[in-house]
C-alpha cells in the first residue's frame, strides 16, 4: 500500500485543564475524500488545524506526506488548501485579489491581469458571476463568500484540501450547492479531500471514509457505505439526530 | 474568607501579577527579535508599506495639525502670561519654538497617532485573528508579521517624524498667529526671535523621538492585535490595551530620550 498522505499518530491536544485531542490516530490515502465528524467542541477544528501545522500538538505527529507540516520545506512539497468554517477572506482587499492572493505576490508573482484573469476563471468555476470579482467580502452572502473562499482554497490546484465546516450557517439549497461543489472540485482535480462537519447531508454527498472524534479519540471509522448499517449504537444515535 | 487567608493570599497575588508582566514581557521581546528579523529579511510587501503610510501617516495629519495649532497658541498665551511676572513677554516665540519643537510637537504628534492609529490598527489585526484571517495567511504560506506588521512598524516609524516635523511647524504657527493677533509682537520681530534661539539638535532630537514613538505605536498595536482574546470582547481588549500601553509607553519613553539628549 502506498505511503498515506496524511498519517496521524496517537495526537494529543490540551488548552489548560480541558484534554481535546487524547490520542487521536487516522491515515488518510492519497485522493481520498474524508470527513471527520463528531459534535460541536470535539477538536474537529483542532485536528484539522494540527494536520496545518497551524496548532502545535501536545504529543503525537502529524506527517503529510512524510513530513511534519510546521516545517516549512513540507508547504514546497504538498500544496495545501482550505476552506475555513466563515470563509475568513481578507477584508481589506477586492474578492479578486483574495483568490489570486498568491498568485499577486511572492517570487512567482503574475502580472496583475494575468492574477484577474486566474480569479475570473475561479470564480466561474466555483459557480459565481464575474461581477463578484470587484466587491468586497463584506457585500457577499454566506454562500457566495463560502464559494470565493473555495476559490481561493483550490487557486494553486493544491494537493491536499482541507474543508472546516463547509456547510454551516447555510441554508439547505445553498449547503447542497457548496457540497455539490466541493464533491466535483475533489474529483477533477483528484486531491486528497479532509472535510470536518457534522451535516451528515453533506457527509453522505462528498466522503469515500468517514471516521468519528468523541471524546477526544476516534470512535468509529469506516466507509460511507458501512455508515448506513453501522451498529455502533453512539454514531447510530448521531446520526438519527442529524436528521430529526 | 478569613482575615489570615487574606493576608496569606496577597503574596500570592503578587507574585502572580509579577511573573504574569514578567511574561508579556518576555512575549513582546520575542516579538520585536522576530520583526527585527523580517525587517531585513525579503520579500518586502511595498502594496502594503505604502497603504499603510497612507493610513497611518497622511490620514493623521488633519487630527495632529489641529492639535498642534491649538497647542502652539495655547502655550503662547501661557508664556506670555507667565512670563510677565519677571519681565520675560519677549522670550514668547523663542519658548513656543523650543517648546514646541523640542517636546510639545513629538509628544503629542505621537498621543494622538497613538489614540487613532494604534487602536485602529489592534482592532484590525485582533479582528483578522478572530476571523480566521490571520491563519488564512499561514495557509496561503504568508507570514503574518511579514506581511501585517513589517509595513505597519515601518510606516509608523517613517511617517511620525514627517508628521512631529509638520505639527512643529504649525505649532510655531499657532503661536504666531496668538503672538501676532492678542499679543502685540510684530510679525517680524516674532519670526526673528523664532528662529534665533533655535538649533538644529532641538529640531533633530524631537524627530528622532518622533521616530521612536512611531515604532512603539506600531508595535503595541500589532501585538495587541495578533494576540487577542476571542470575540468581540477580546477584539475591545486587544484596542483599549493598546491605546493605553503605547500612551504609556511614549510619555516614560520621551522622559528617557529627553534625559539621553540633553543631560548627557
Amino acid at each position: 500500500m502506498d505511503q498515506p498522505d496524511i498519517e496521524i499518530s496517537d495526537l494529543r491536544k490540551s488548552f489548560g485543564r480541558n484534554d481535546v485531542l487524547r490520542g487521536v490516530s487516522l491515515n488518510i490515502q492519497k485522493g481520498e475524500s474524508f470527513a471527520l465528524i463528531g459534535g460541536s467542541g470535539v477538536g474537529k477544528s483542532v485536528v484539522l488545524k494540527c494536520i496545518l501545522g497551524l496548532i502545535k500538538p501536545d504529543a503525537g505527529q502529524v506527517l503529510v506526506r512524510g513530513s511534519n507540516p510546521a516545517g516549512r520545506r513540507t508547504r514546497d512539497e504538498a500544496k495545501i488548501g482550505m476552506l475555513f468554517q466563515g470563509g475568513a477572506l481578507f477584508d481589506s482587499m477586492p474578492v479578486w485579489q483574495n483568490i489570486s492572493f498568491r498568485q499577486l505576490r511572492g517570487s512567482n508573482r503574475l502580472q496583475k491581469s494575468q492574477a484577474r484573469a486566474v480569479a475570473l476563471n475561479l470564480l466561474g468555476r466555483v459557480g459565481l458571476e464575474a461581477d463578484v470579482a470587484d466587491r468586497y467580502p463584506s457585500e457577499l452572502s454566506g454562500g457566495m463568500q463560502k464559494r470565493a473562499s473555495l476559490a481561493r482554497a483550490i487557486a494553486e490546484d493544491p494537493d491536499i484540501i482541507l474543508f472546516d465546516e463547509p456547510t454551516t450557517g447555510l441554508d439547505p439549497i445553498r449547503a447542497s450547492m457548496i457540497s455539490e461543489l466541493i464533491r466535483n472540485i475533489v474529483k477533477e482535480s483528484g486531491a486528497t479531500a479532509v472535510t470536518i462537519t457534522h451535516d451528515m447531508v453533506c457527509v453522505r454527498r462528498i466522503a469515500d471514509r468517514i471516521a468519528m472524534l468523541h471524546e477526544g479519540v476516534i470512535k468509529w471509522s469506516g466507509s460511507a457505505e458501512a455508515l448506513e448499517t453501522t451498529e455502533n449504537p453512539f454514531l447510530r444515535e448521531f446520526v438519527r439526530s442529524s436528521f430529526a | 474568607m478569613t482575615i489570615f487567608q487574606f493576608i496569606l493570599g496577597v503574596p500570592g497575588f503578587v507574585g502572580r501579577a509579577v511573573i504574569l508582566n514578567c511574561a508579556r514581557v518576555g512575549r513582546l521581546t520575542i516579538f520585536i527579535a522576530e520583526l527585527a528579523s523580517h525587517l531585513v529579511r525579503p520579500p518586502f510587501y511595498i502594496k502594503e508599506f505604502f497603504q499603510s503610510l497612507v493610513a497611518i501617516g497622511y490620514n493623521s495629519l488633519p487630527v495632529v495639525g489641529l492639535t498642534a495649532l491649538f497647542t502652539g497658541g495655547a502655550l503662547a498665551l501661557q508664556i506670555h502670561s507667565g512670563g510677565a511676572r519677571f519681565s520675560a513677554e519677549s522670550a514668547v516665540p523663542s519658548i513656543v519654538a523650543i517648546g514646541m519643537v523640542r517636546e510639545l510637537g513629538p509628544v503629542l504628534c505621537g498621543l494622538m497617532v497613538a489614540g487613532r492609529v494604534a487602536s485602529s490598527i489592534a482592532a484590525e489585526i485582533a479582528t483578522m485573528k478572530v476571523t480566521e484571517q490571520i491563519d488564512a495567511l499561514r495557509t496561503l504560506d504568508t507570514n503574518p508579521v511579514k506581511f501585517l506588521v513589517v509595513p505597519r512598524v515601518a510606516a509608523a516609524t517613517i511617517s511620525l517624524p514627517v508628521l512631529a516635523g509638520v505639527g512643529d511647524l504649525i505649532g510655531i504657527l499657532g503661536g504666531y498667529l496668538v503672538g501676532v493677533s492678542r499679543l502685540g509682537f510684530s510679525p517680524d520681530a516674532y519670526l526673528s526671535n523664532t528662529t534665533r534661539f533655535l538649533e538644529t539638535a532641538d529640531v533633530t532630537s524631537g524627530l528622532a523621538k518622533a521616530a521612536v514613538f512611531g515604532f512603539l505605536i506600531a508595535v503595541i498595536g500589532c501585538y495587541n492585535g495578533l494576540n487577542a482574546g476571542k470575540g468581540a470582547k477580546g477584539v475591545g481588549s486587544a484596542t483599549t490595551n493598546a491605546v493605553a500601553a503605547s500612551s504609556v509607553l511614549i510619555i516614560a519613553s520621551n522622559f528617557v530620550l529627553t534625559e539621553w539628549f540633553f543631560t548627557s
